[in-house]
């Protein structure tokens, strides 16, 4: 009783978004120290270039995070992105609209989200497995087909280039999109039947039965959102680059580093591999946080290899961090 | 003079704001069987964790055959010479009959090897000689749930030559050869100067097996005698304390017209055409030994189990048993026996917890968007009826006692309307004064005109609240049990028997 009374007001608000709180202070450190390493970092070039580079991992880390509160896991969001990005660009070298692609490219982002999904809950499948095996498919299809070279359809959509380059009110496209879908998740899972029928069943399959949810459809639906989320990151990746380029380490990150980065964004953001816990907040912020650090140490003239080094150690304090202060 | 085999001076033990153990003084002798009674949250369990060194006493000494003893885990006081059955069996389910029956302590053919022929020869040797018919080298896990418990009591028996050995509701799965088989084994650990602390709810077996009682009441110990210097009716009095009348509420009669109605409901292995008929502002009550099929009626009803046959009809309506979201619809209420595996989201607020399950029906626009200010009033509204102590919504439920949280577990359906109440052990590990608030909430329940149904391991509760009982054995109704007919002693009979 006298320790759940410590738990009110300001104290208690802040015990639920410990980790969001934690992520806020760095990020507020990082932009106040960064003018004492390099004076490139607050300038609004790349502070442009920042967040559009930020969005994809957002994107996908929101969808991750739903997957992590019912205790899932989906290790094919980069594959997804990958396959998604290949058919976007036959697409359009056949002839679709940028907008149309859109469309498709975010169906076929559901669909497979729906493969996952269904092999997840009525295959009964564990999604570690089934998910690297359907983005170890997905992946095999994008390399078969393009036996590792670039696909470069000309005369495609202006559009598409538009999308992936472009800005509105001075904000890069890839950037606004985050932040609807950021507020849109956020607003969906606070506020809505659906959001908390997401988190009972993640905190205890059993009793959500016994209240009535439906659970196999809720876990089947956050590999949907994990999925469409994924299309809609790779869709804005390619658009970015205007060409197909299979991933490699060569070329900005493989498949799998897509997914370790995202499932540690939602980590920092206060998520657990073992569910009921996380938020679409939190996982924004330790994309965020990835993000701006890659950033800054690109810019001190750091390797790639130690940014990597870097950012794992990063992972490492927050989440010792964020446990010791639960422990508390 | 003889030394006693553990002395138990002064011990007390605390949970949260609960005072569990208050100055408990016990003592046993070599080589008796002394039997603990008292109801559920009496402290028993809490007794024979801190015995057994997976509780530590707040305040007390113990004396193990005379030594001063501290025991920090359940290892060190193996070591020390107590083993404990617990009621969860605890075995590994891969691994053979012997192997269990061996594990940590396999007979070796030097430093690194284990001798399996010795292992295996062993194991038979000792399952035999108890005249129980168990392969040794069968997996646990193809065993049945009676003959698992039995090679868990083999084990905890001769683990480290224990001097003593506590069991808490050994029998509660066996049948009556298995009993026997388990008596017998007392019977020769008596012999070799073993004291045994027994556990059971079944007043019988206590006159049968048990040299001394020792009953426990809030915490406190209210009486030691010998077996033969006590009856049956003192244990029970002694248990519920003089306050009984207390307990339980007032209830009004039932009314004559029938509010639910079950008919041959069936569920492959388990149920046989169960049927029975609940009326308005009734609570029936369904009872029946483990194994029985009696804790399946309300799950099958529930849409938790496989239904073969049978309908349910509530007011007429004849009810689509499929999933608990259609039993849900149709206005079946429902609380699981075990809450914190099937109920409560333990990580989650309090307001979460009451209402998670309306929130669609009750607090939201368009069917999804949530009206947070309504369902946050509701909920304290809940706490308020309920006198759930908690320090707002906003807590943990985990971090809220058990009897808070069982009140919250029947609290959640306390918001919206149902048409019919399934209640499992709704009272089980929750305190006594906890224990009267939830029977006054269920009684209001039915008093508003809604049939109750409730299943329960506790006779005496089942005795205390219920217009009738149904007695279930072997899947089938073998009785339904009211007025001057409702005793422990009815009850029990028809459940073990024709």
């Amino acid at each position: 009783m006298q320790k759940s009374q410590t738990q009110n007001g300001v104290a208690g608000w802040l015990g639920d978004y410990r980790s969001e709180a934690t992520l806020v202070i760095l990020l507020c450190l990082a932009f106040a120290v960064a003018p004492l390493f390099t004076e490139f970092f607050l300038t609004s070039d790349n502070l442009f270039n920042l967040s559009r580079q930020g969005s994809y991992l957002s994107i996908v880390a929101i969808g991750m995070a739903l997957v992590l509160i019912v205790g899932g896991i989906d290790l094919s969001i980069g594959a997804i992105m990958q396959l998604v990005g290949l058919c976007t660009m036959l697409l359009l070298g056949s002839g679709v609209s940028a907008g149309n692609a859109f469309l498709l490219a975010l169906l076929l982002g559901a669909g497979l989200g729906v493969i996952n999904g269904v092999l997840c809950v009525y295959g009964k499948m564990q999604p570690f497995i089934a998910t690297l095996a359907t983005g170890g498919i997905m992946t095999g299809i994008v390399m078969t087909y393009t036996e590792g070279n670039a696909v470069a359809p000309q005369g495609i959509d202006p559009l598409f280039k538009e999308i992936g380059g472009g800005a509105i009110a001075g904000i890069p496209i890839p950037a606004a999109v985050m932040i609807v879908v950021v507020a849109l998740f956020w607003w969906v899972m606070t506020n809505t039947t659906y959001g908390k029928n997401v988190y009972a069943v993640g905190s205890n399959k059993n009793a959500a039965r016994n209240i009535g949810v439906n659970t196999n459809l809720v876990l089947c639906s956050v590999y949907v959102v994990s999925g469409t989320l994924a299309a809609l990151a790779g869709y804005l990746t390619f658009a970015r680059m205007g060409t197909f380029q299979p991933a490699t380490a060569a070329t900005g990150g493989t498949p799998v580093e897509m997914v370790i980065m995202a499932i540690a964004a939602v980590v920092l953001g206060g998520g657990s591999l073992v569910g009921g816990k996380g938020t679409v907040l939190g996982a924004f912020l330790g994309a965020t946080v990835s993000a701006v650090m890659l950033n800054y140490l690109v810019l001190l003239g750091m390797g790639i290899w130690f940014q990597r080094f870097i950012l794992a150690m990063i992972i490492i304090f927050v989440v010792l961090l964020a446990q010791k202060n639960e422990a508390a | 003079m003889q030394m006693n085999a553990l002395e138990i001076q002064g011990v007390s033990k605390t949970f949260g704001a609960n005072k569990v153990l208050a100055d408990l003084n016990l003592s046993l002798r070599k080589g008796e069987v002394h039997a603990l009674m008292g109801e559920n949250g009496a402290g028993k369990s809490t007794l024979i964790k801190i015995i057994s060194g997976v509780h530590r006493a707040d305040e007390g000494v113990m004396y193990l055959n005379g030594e001063k003893v501290e025991f920090h885990s359940p290892y060190e006081a193996q070591i020390g010479g107590v083993a404990t059955l617990f009621q969860e069996i605890q075995e590994i389910p891969d691994l053979t009959v012997a192997e269990n029956l061996y594990a940590g302590m396999e007979p070796r053919k030097n430093r690194f090897l284990i001798d399996w022929k010795a292992l295996y020869e062993g194991a038979q040797k000792q399952i035999d000689a108890l005249g129980l018919k168990i392969d040794a080298t069968e997996k646990m896990r193809h065993l049945s749930p009676s003959s698992r418990k039995m090679v868990e009591i083999i084990r905890a028996v001769h683990k480290r030559k224990a001097s003593i050995v506590i069991m808490d509701e050994p029998t509660a799965n066996l049948n009556q050869g298995e009993i026997d088989a388990l008596f017998s084994m007392i019977g020769e650990l008596k012999k070799k100067g073993v004291s045994i602390i027994y556990i059971s709810h079944r007043m019988r077996e206590i006159f049968q097996v048990a040299n001394r009682v020792s009953v426990l009441r809030d915490g406190r110990l209210i009486r030691t005698e010998d077996i033969d210097n006590i009856t049956e009716e003192e244990i029970v009095k002694l248990m519920v304390g003089r306050d009984l009348p207390a307990l339980y509420p007032q209830r009004t009669l039932p009314e004559n017209a029938v509010a639910m109605k079950v008919t041959d409901l069936s569920v492959e292995g388990e149920l046989d055409k169960v049927t029975f008929d609940v009326r308005r502002k009734e609570i029936l009550g369904i009872a029946g030994l483990e194994g029985s099929g009696a804790t399946s009626v309300i799950k099958a009803m529930f849409g938790l189990k496989h239904v073969t046959s049978g309908t349910i009809e509530v007011d007429g309506d004849v009810l689509a048993i499929r999933t608990p979201k259609t039993s849900i619809a149709q206005g079946l209420a429902y609380v699981p026996e075990d809450r914190k595996h099937d109920g409560l989201f333990l990580n989650k607020t309090v307001g979460f917890n009451l209402v998670a399950s309306v929130l669609k029906s009750h607090f939201s626009r368009l069917g999804f968007v949530v009206r947070k200010r309504e369902a946050q009033a509701a909920s304290k509204d809940v706490i308020k009826r309920l006198g759930i102590k908690t320090s707002g919504t906003h807590s943990k439920i985990g971090s809220l006692s058990g009897g808070n949280q069982q009140k919250a577990l029947l609290g959640r359906w306390l918001v919206g309307s149902y048409r019919a109440i399934l209640l499992e052990e709704p009272t089980r590990g929750v305190d006594i004064g906890a224990k009267v608030e939830i029977y006054k909430e269920i009684s209001a329940l039915a008093n508003s005109g809604l049939p109750v149904l409730m299943y329960s391991s506790e006779m005496l509760e089942l005795i205390g609240m219920c217009d009738r009982v149904v007695v279930i054995r072997n899947g089938k109704v073998s009785g339904i049990l009211s007025g001057v007919e409702l005793t422990e002693e009815k009850i029990l009979s028809k459940a073990l028997s024709n």
